[in-house]
């Protein structure tokens, strides 16, 4: 510090100024990929622009702009006087779902990882089901029936698929990282297949597949659940659970056995063992993966198109029927309402990650497949 | 005396959870493997339109295959290829310096919000996103007012219902596919490899291309795998953006199952483009094998001629 302010400075400032060259010349390359970076953000933001600010056109397509904002499309859309109270509704009890654990904790001191961790979503999903049941499932919420319908068929066949998916992915995730043997390697090359196959041919494989057995499920409907529900969940789960078993096989890879191995040492049947120490090992990995298969499988279109039946049909499916024609600004509309479930979705895995201890990189290969 | 009780209990723990993985076995085999087993079987046999199957596997033949070789399957095979090949060369070529300045060229606190934005249109409806598409390439679209009025071009443009239209919304799409596996690979290689070739005096183009690009090989193959073959089975982006000018080959094995009710055709031409993927994957790898085999030669270095020096 003192030498910096002793008159004679040319030994200190020379290296101080090439160092300061250098730099100049990082910034350089570094300011040129910014620019870059921010021109792709915008390629990748536009058109998710273009689609909020269409569904406040005033005219009758979706994609020629009138000039002009309105709301009539959105109103054309949700009936307001059951939408409000029914977003209302949502919005309290996955609020009470997201305060309500910590408020616990404070009180009682009592406090479980896996209860925080799945309160708020499972909060979400029992809202859900309430506004639907309440509100005939949603059958008065929408005013365009079929579009109505199709939001409802795409959440109900979501929602079973990552169900499917989590337990499916979970068990075998903690089996390939605490089981390897003869079995990995073409278990491993099922599941990458199932990530990398062209979805089409999956779809009119399950669709032919079903077809031909109905297995006494998937041609009938039970419980007034279509048959074609069944199908989209089996469907929708393939992928979802690939995700989930990398997920959930990628937290426990860094973790070894020895807490498992206490707990039996200490007298722990299998079954509490992975209950106490397995399952909240994973669980962060379980509601991440959970919610990226819900976004995957709201989002899913070729296989709800071939597999789906004339009942069951989804946003997706809805919206490719609608091409033949006029796409109508409601659509967008729509989509907004996915776009907030999806990112919100996104938001809550990033926050679940973030507290188990993930770094932004991490989350990224994670949502990356791992 | 507890020591002699641990043994059968580990006994028991190792037992089941190996079984843990039996329902995903089980729910694969039923639901993905056999199906796909039977679209193969199926390729085989000939159309029987009076059954709920509408199959016939009495007399098992090549003949859809020959049919799926016909000019315009084969037509439509060429462009599908095309396009997904352009389109994976365009993503990796886009994507790749975004990645980079993630990776390294960024503080930690803007890159997490960054790669939040990098991450959140990809899992924003694929549909949707495709479907505003329409609006800005549309011939009255807002681009064509945009364009026109800044004297771009002299009159409307007509992108929609093209093949070009295809290709930007397949980049589009699936960019943000390549840039996560890009950037984790990047993120991966540990700093101080990039800083000894620096101090060894390695430039940095020679660090970049000695370096970092070798250690980001794997990463640009996941992104490859998972923009590539999706690609060539897309027949949504075509479906909405393509008409009948932009068909790919995904729509084509589409029209036949559902269509035309011909799902012996659909089948082989299915069985035909995973085959055409696994080979194009085949020779990428091989000529990647290649060129490393080369540059491993060119700059190997022999120890005893730099001790007698």
């Amino acid at each position: 510090m003192t030498a910096a302010t002793i008159p004679g400075t040319i030994p200190v400032t020379t290296p101080s100024a090439t160092g300061g060259r250098n730099r100049k010349k990082r910034d350089g390359l570094r300011i040129v990929l910014a620019v870059w970076c921010v021109i792709v953000l915008i390629f990748l933001f536009v058109p998710i622009g273009l689609v909020v600010l269409h569904s406040f056109n005033r005219g009758g397509s979706f994609s020629i702009w009138s000039g002009h904002t309105s709301t009539k499309w959105w109103g054309t859309l949700f009936k307001a006087s059951e939408a409000w109270p029914a977003l209302i509704e949502i919005i309290i009890i996955t609020g009470i779902g997201t305060v309500l654990p910590p408020i616990i904790r404070k009180v009682t001191g009592w406090h479980r990882r896996i209860f925080e961790l799945w309160f708020p979503p499972i909060a979400f999903l029992v809202a859900l089901v309430i506004v639907a049941t309440s509100t005939d499932m949603y059958r008065n919420v929408f005013r365009d029936k079929n579009l109505g319908d199709a939001l409802r068929n795409s959440f109900l066949a979501a929602i079973g698929a990552t169900l499917v998916a989590v337990a499916l992915g979970g068990l075998s995730g903690v089996a390939l990282a605490r089981r390897p043997g003869f079995w990995t390697k073409p278990f491993i090359l099922t599941v990458f297949l199932i990530l990398v196959t062209p979805e089409i041919m999956d779809a009119i494989a399950l669709a032919g597949w079903m077809q031909r057995f109905g297995f006494g499920v998937f041609n009938s409907s039970h419980g007034g659940i279509d048959a074609g529900i069944f199908r989209l969940w089996v469907g929708e789960s393939l992928y979802a659970s690939a995700v989930v078993t990398l997920i959930v096989r990628a937290r426990l890879a860094g973790i070894d056995e020895t807490l498992e191995e206490a707990a039996s040492d200490l007298g722990a049947p299998p079954g509490r063992a992975f209950r106490q120490i397995t399952l909240p090992l994973i669980s962060s990995a379980l509601v991440a993966g959970g919610l990226l298969s819900f976004t995957i499988c709201l989002d899913n279109t070729i296989i709800a198109e071939q597999v789906a039946t004339a009942g069951s049909s989804t946003f997706p499916t809805y919206v490719i029927s609608q091409l033949r024609s006029t796409v109508k600004p409601f659509v967008g509309a729509a989509a907004v309402v996915l776009f907030i479930v999806t990112i919100g979705a996104l938001a809550f895995v990033a926050t679940v990650l973030k507290r188990s201890g993930d770094s932004s990189s991490q989350i990224a290969a994670t949502l990356g497949g791992g | 005396m507890t020591a002699s009780v641990v043994p059968p209990k580990r006994g028991r723990l190792r037992a089941p959870k190996f079984l843990l993985a039996g329902p995903s076995i089980i729910w694969y085999v039923l639901f993905f493997v056999a199906p796909i087993a039977f679209i193969v079987y199926y390729s085989f046999g000939a159309k029987d339109s009076t059954k709920l199957v509408p199959v016939n596997m009495s007399s098992l033949s090549f003949s859809n295959y020959h049919e799926a070789f016909s000019a315009t399957f084969f037509t439509t095979f060429k462009a599908t290829i095309k396009v997904a090949l352009t389109a994976t060369l365009l993503t990796v070529v886009i994507g790749f310096p975004v990645a980079y300045f993630l990776a390294f060229k960024v503080q930690e606190k803007w890159r997490a919000i960054l790669l939040a934005l990098v991450i959140v249109p990809s899992f924003t409806s694929f549909l949707i996103r495709t479907v505003a598409w329409r609006i800005p390439l549309a011939q009255n679209g807002t681009l064509s007012k945009w364009l026109q009025d800044w004297g771009v071009i002299g009159g409307p443009i007509s992108l929609l219902e093209t093949r070009t239209a295809v290709q930007i919304a397949i980049v589009y799409n699936y960019l943000g596919f390549m840039i996560l596996p890009l950037f984790v690979a990047l993120d991966r290689i540990e700093p101080v490899l990039r800083e000894a070739s620096k101090d060894l005096g390695a430039g940095r183009f020679a660090t970049f291309m000695r370096v970092t690009l070798p250690l980001a090989g794997p990463g640009i193959a996941a992104g490859v795998l998972l923009t590539f073959i999706p690609m060539c089975g897309d027949y949504v982006t075509a479906t909405v953006l393509g008409g009948a000018k932009g068909n790919m080959i995904g729509a084509l094995i589409d029209s036949e199952f559902k269509g035309a009710q011909n799902w012996p055709l659909g089948a082989a031409i299915a069985v035909m483009m995973i085959l055409a993927v696994l080979l194009l994957l085949g020779i990428g790898a091989a000529l990647i094998g290649v060129v490393r085999y080369v540059l491993r030669r060119r700059r190997r270095v022999t120890l005893d001629a730099g001790a007698t020096a």
